[in-house]
């Protein structure tokens, strides 16, 4: 009897991605294990930042902590220069923090760039860096919640812009935020992602940014940031950042230069969708992400077969996804699918750092949202998960790749729908005009390994999201992930 | 074999209780709630948001109060953020929501949790700590210089903006959550100055610290000179910082405080402003007091 239990609750609690292991690494008892930051030194130890503002450093072979640097302001990424400095983006600037000594613990804490304003609104993060090639470092900042207002003393130029600052002192603030917009930005580069040169000059790279909670270069040199499903956002995003983007929530706007000095609340929608680019794929909300996290590229082969794709990690669910990038005619976009799913994996998983041996660390946080806290390795164990290798746009519709053959491949083994989301002040939108796509054909190349999907019709501007339940491989297994969420913004 | 049948009897079992339990509409509310709710809402304790029993309690015979709170939600709980709209599940599935909640928490009474309070509040806090402070600009800096004085550091305006006798600090108001709060000074300011830099009205321009014997050597530069600030203490009521710069020229320095008093080691004081000259103005130090001169 209880081997029929252990067999049942095995096979209950065994999901499809079969092939990686969970190590929960232990934190020491006096650090709130929320995770703001996780890097990998050169000598391939782990750093990590952790809500209270420690810097701590996990040497994997002894599997033990040191605390390395502390008292830093909710500091929410961490890149390590060599094994004994560290640039980190703590709320009120990038801190270059040092151990001069090389007793292993930092003693210079050099301001390295802190040209950002600060209103002392609770929503303003500032998240970031990652750094390029050049040795150029990338941060992002958050806008305001009017959730609350700003403090008396603020650091920066204040932008007057619709709402005049004695007026978020007014004692009745439930009556004035909305005047201010529901999430805004008077401070400078507030909702901006900004360029950080190796000598600290800055450049304003992309605006209209909410919440670019962590960013992420892949194997082409593309910038990512994702962003949060709220007002103006019908759904979760992840942004390709380019010089001069503007991604589409517009309090960010009056910071632009030669902005005109309209309240960005009262630009008209058309106006603002011709300036915005499209997000290079979108977390349908409930579906697969309502809250994405830091995009980290695969760099490895010894995490599965996906190296040079992409994750990203969720909040909301436990869950961290992949990302297919399929740049089209020159446009970005490509499709999410989740990668480790379910428990073991929990909620929160904020920050993702690939160790030296191909394994992922995966950092969680919660603050005030849904979320968890603590740290767990991830080891793939060689076995090749039946997945969706990778997915390409046709002519007449979508090219998908496998891990493993498949035997036959019908239209009823999976289920294809379109829809799009609103770009709208109101926060979040329902799926909209969603329908199913009518699909032509199927073809199965000779090897089982792709399949060309034919549709009647294709559409730019609109989501299609894949349930491949049915789909198996030729040994019959069901595929690892079945939800995957192509977002087409050009036709080929 | 016997135990294999025994084992799916005991499944049919299971799945035919669970199936009576929950109404096709409760079991899609289950789902919906899954998706949608479950990452801030737990059955019997709060989250992010209240707990579905909370939730039921509130709600009793009003469900359809469920609905219209979820379409557009406000804020009621001071130290809870506020619940985004779930306008994108819409009224229909809400309900079915509603359904299951009250099903789920049937016969479940609600009992006020007890704030916890700071669980790492016993453990030692770091001497230099960056965090929002009261009555400073947002990027302040407490500092522990020992166990009795404690001061804070401005590093938007680069200037000492107060110390206080007595704890340290209490963290708590602003790590409980997201960061909307203030730290709690566990004493009484002796010493207030004003926002400004002391030095120059233009702007200033904040390098960071450097630790010695645990204390930090702040670095700024204004008007073209660079500063590095070391604090210390010799009572209570009394802070001291001294100044080391790499100036050529005259400096002026001029506190404006709006509790307790200063002197310097140096230089003349006119009218509330020390001049220094170029050669005083290499080293000085300034202490801060409490009460009038």
């Amino acid at each position: 009897m209880n081997k029929a239990f252990l067999l049942f609750f095995s096979l209950l609690f065994s999901s499809a991605f079969a092939g990686y292991k969970y190590e929960e690494i232990t934190i020491p008892v006096s650090v709130d294990p929320q995770v703001g930051g996780l890097c990998t030194m050169p000598n391939g130890n782990i750093a990590a930042c952790f809500h209270r503002g420690e810097v701590l450093i996990y040497n994997i072979k002894t599997k033990t902590w040191k605390k390395f640097a502390e008292g830093l302001h909710e500091p929410l990424g961490i890149v390590a220069l060599n094994d004994t400095d560290f640039m980190i983006m703590q709320r009120p600037e990038l801190t270059l923090v040092k151990d001069t000594d090389n007793d292993g613990v930092a003693d210079l804490y050099k301001t390295f760039y802190d040209g950002f304003g600060m209103t002392g609104n609770y929503h303003e993060f500032a998240f970031g860096p990652t750094m390029d090639k050049k040795g150029n470092f990338y941060i992002a900042l958050n806008i305001a919640s009017n959730g609350a207002s700003i403090r008396p003393e603020i650091r920066g130029e204040f932008s007057e812009i619709g709402l005049p600052r004695e007026q978020f002192y007014t004692k009745d603030w439930k009556k004035k935020k909305g005047a201010a917009g529901r999430m805004y930005s008077r401070v400078p580069y507030r909702g901006w992602v900004l360029k950080i040169s190796p000598d600290g000059e800055m450049t304003p790279i992309s605006s209209g940014v909410r919440s670019p909670n962590g960013l992420g270069i892949d194997a082409d040199g593309d910038l990512f940031t994702p962003d949060n499903q709220g007002d103006w956002l019908g759904t979760s995003k992840l942004h390709h950042v380019k010089l001069d983007r503007f991604h589409g929530h517009p309090a960010s706007l009056p910071w632009k230069k030669d902005w005109d000095g309209r309240n960005p609340l009262d630009v008209p929608v058309d106006e603002l969708e011709k300036m915005r680019t499209k997000a290079a794929a979108l977390f349908p909300q409930g579906i697969l992400a309502n809250s994405p996290t830091q995009p980290l590229l695969i760099d490895n082969d010894k995490f599965g077969p996906f190296k040079n794709q992409m994750l990203v990690g969720d909040m909301n669910f436990k869950r961290v996804l992949r990302y297919m990038k399929d740049t089209v005619n020159g446009t970005t976009q490509g499709a999410l699918i989740p990668l480790l799913d379910g428990d073991p994996m929990r909620i929160g998983n904020n920050r993702l750092t690939f160790g030296k041996d191909g394994s992922l660390y995966v950092g969680r946080t919660k603050l005030s949202w849904a979320g968890d806290s603590g740290i767990t390795r991830v080891v793939w164990d060689g076995k090749v998960d039946f997945d969706v290798q990778g997915i390409k746009l046709t002519k007449t519709g979508f090219k998908l790749t496998f891990t493993k053959p498949l035997k036959s491949l019908t239209a009823k083994d999976f289920k294809l729908v379109s829809y799009h989301y609103l770009y709208h002040k109101s926060y979040g939108s329902p799926r909209k005009e969603e329908k199913d796509a009518k699909i032509t054909q199927i073809s199965l190349s000779a090897d089982g390994l792709s399949a060309l999907i034919h549709l009647e019709k294709i559409e730019e501007g609109k989501v299609y999201d894949f349930t491949l339940d049915k789909v198996k491989s030729k040994d019959g297994e069901a595929l690892a992930a079945q939800r995957m969420c192509y977002t087409l913004n050009k036709k080929k | 074999m016997k135990n294999v049948w025994l084992f799916i009897s005991m499944l049919v079992l299971c799945q035919g209780y669970a199936a009576e339990k929950l109404s096709p509409e409760e079991e899609k509310g289950k789902s919906l709630y899954t998706l949608n709710c479950m990452a801030c809402h737990a059955l019997d304790k709060m989250v992010v948001g209240p707990s579905l029993v909370e939730i039921a309690h509130i709600y009793k015979g009003k469900a359809e109060g469920i609905v219209t709170w979820s379409m557009a939600p406000g804020k009621k709980r001071k130290l809870a953020i506020r619940m985004p709209p779930m306008s994108h599940v819409g009224e229909e599935r809400l309900k079915q929501i509603s359904s299951y909640i009250f099903k789920a928490t049937k016969g479940m009474k609600y009992v006020k949790e007890k704030s916890k309070g700071d669980p790492y509040a016993t453990f030692p806090k770091a001497k230099i700590q960056r965090m929002f402070m009261p009555d400073a600009g947002p990027a302040a800096i407490a500092v522990s210089l020992n166990e009795n004085v404690h001061l804070c550091w401005d590093a938007g305006t680069c200037q000492f903006r107060y110390a206080w006798n007595g704890g340290y600090i209490d963290p708590w108001p602003v790590l409980r959550g997201n960061g909307n709060g203030l730290v709690k000074l566990k004493g009484e300011k002796f010493v207030y100055a004003k926002q400004g830099n002391p030095f120059s009205k233009g702007p200033v321009k904040f390098n960071g610290y450097r630790v010695k014997q645990g204390l930090p050597v702040f670095m700024f530069k204004a008007d073209g000179v660079n500063f590095e600030v070391e604090l210390s203490t010799q009572n209570s009521n009394e802070v001291t910082a001294t100044f080391t710069t790499d100036s050529n020229k005259a400096l002026t320095y001029t506190p404006q405080l709006s509790q307790g008093s200063w002197s310097a080691s140096t230089g003349k004081v006119t009218d509330g402003s020390l001049s220094l000259t170029a050669d005083q103005a290499k080293k000085f130090s300034i202490t801060f007091k409490a009460g009038d001169k």
